[in-house]
């Protein structure tokens, strides 16, 4: 089928952005999965003549955002002291394997969500305000506000040398 | 004049109308702290864009390719008839696979089915050789390959050649079917290197069953579509270079 051929071509430049969100290959991919495989499902609700690249970004960013979501819910009804201490213990582990990130991955970990998610698809996908815009549904003037303040905090974090 | 950050990031990004831009350009030839903000500005795109860019010609992990491969594999063969008509689709698909995924899957493929039936370099009736770590044609099956034109061969040959092509590498390459196991062997200095093979064979009508499978394999292999009698009796006359 035409749809899975173009969806396997898209597949490299969905990964980019996997990447560029979730900073971790694992992580990435397990999300390109969950993206192909929502995508297969809604088939239906394509519309052939629309651009599927935008329509595949559009699904992956929103199962990013869903799981993010969910990871911070779990850590905030966690209370009692053994949750806390995983939380710690956690905590600790992702410091860790932080020591290991290369700089524009942990600069790009730090963003906000809003901020990485506009910056992943301008600077990063090179999408256009207008489409970047549309795809996360915010006014353009949102879009580059975001995009402004996520520039500034990875300019600082990566420092004379960005 | 002064920018804000907004107009210098649209700049870099280009995004200002092409007044801006005017502007913008002839305030930095005297303006050296615009020239710098616009340099950092840019220095920042261009590192986030290389550091990610590597990720887009990684190969693909097959957990991600085999959700949309099953329901391609089908498709294949359309392309490979569309390749003859010199079509854009098969162009576009042709990219998506390299000789070295395929040369992988032979190579498991292959021995499993190979090291049952005879055992490497056992055998001066297999139809392999082991090579330096690759799997080459031998016996039977050299000769085969060597040899036999698809359009003179003998019916009850024990490896029939299906088609001659030339691959994207350069190399001639050439599909075949047998009993026990059918495949495609590219021709690598005096030896015939395995890139794909498939257990089981042809019984009866050697165009179908694994033939289907094969042909979209070789489709995604060929530079061109494959020969007609004509070239493939010139090229086994110069020696399959």
């Amino acid at each position: 089928m035409a749809f899975e051929q173009d969806l396997l071509e898209l597949l490299p430049r969905l990964r980019r952005f996997a990447r560029s969100l979730t900073r971790n290959i694992d992580d990435a991919d397990d999300l390109c999965q969950m993206a192909l495989e929502r995508a297969l499902n809604k088939r239906d609700q394509w519309q052939a003549g629309t651009r599927l690249d935008s329509w595949m970004y559009r699904i992956t960013r929103n199962i990013w955002i869903d799981t993010v979501r969910a990871a911070g819910r779990r850590e905030h009804v966690a209370n009692d002291d053994d949750a806390m201490e995983r939380i710690a213990g956690d905590d600790h582990r992702r410091m860790e394997s932080r020591m290991e990130l290369k700089d524009v991955d942990r600069a790009m970990d730090r963003l906000p969500i809003e901020q990485r998610e506009a910056v992943s698809l301008v600077l990063v996908e090179g999408f256009a305000y207008k489409e970047a815009a549309a795809l996360l549904d915010i006014p353009i003037g949102t879009l580059t506000s975001r995009l402004v303040r996520g520039r500034e905090a990875l300019q600082r974090e990566l420092g004379e040398a960005a | 004049m002064t920018f804000d950050d907004q107009t210098i990031m649209a700049y870099v990004d280009g995004e200002c109308d092409a007044l801006t831009v005017k502007r913008i350009e002839k305030a930095m030839t005297t303006d050296s702290a615009l020239a710098d903000r616009i340099g950092k500005a840019r220095a920042l795109r261009d590192k986030l864009a290389a550091h990610y860019a590597p990720v887009a010609s990684e190969e693909i992990p097959d957990r991600l390719t085999a959700l949309l491969i099953p329901a391609t594999a089908s498709d294949v063969d359309t392309s490979f008839a569309a390749r003859k008509a010199g079509q854009e689709q098969a162009k576009r698909q042709r990219r998506l696979f390299g000789l070295a995924q395929w040369g992988a899957m032979a190579a498991t493929l292959a021995l499993g089915v190979i090291v049952g039936q005879y055992g490497l370099n056992g055998s001066p009736d297999s139809p392999f050789a082991q090579q330096d770590g690759a799997l080459v044609a031998s016996g039977p099956l050299e000769n085969a390959l060597d040899r036999q034109l698809a359009s003179t061969q003998a019916d009850d040959s024990g490896f029939r050649i299906g088609l001659t092509f030339r691959a994207r590498t350069g190399a001639i390459c050439r599909s075949f079917t047998g009993q026990a196991v059918s495949g495609i062997g590219c021709r690598e200095g005096q030896q015939w290197k395995m890139i794909s093979t498939l257990p089981g064979g042809v019984q009866g009508d050697y165009r179908q069953a694994s033939s289907s499978a094969l042909n979209a394999v070789a489709a995604e292999l060929m530079a061109n579509g494959p020969m007609d009698a004509d070239a493939e009796r010139k090229s086994l006359e110069s020696g399959w270079k």
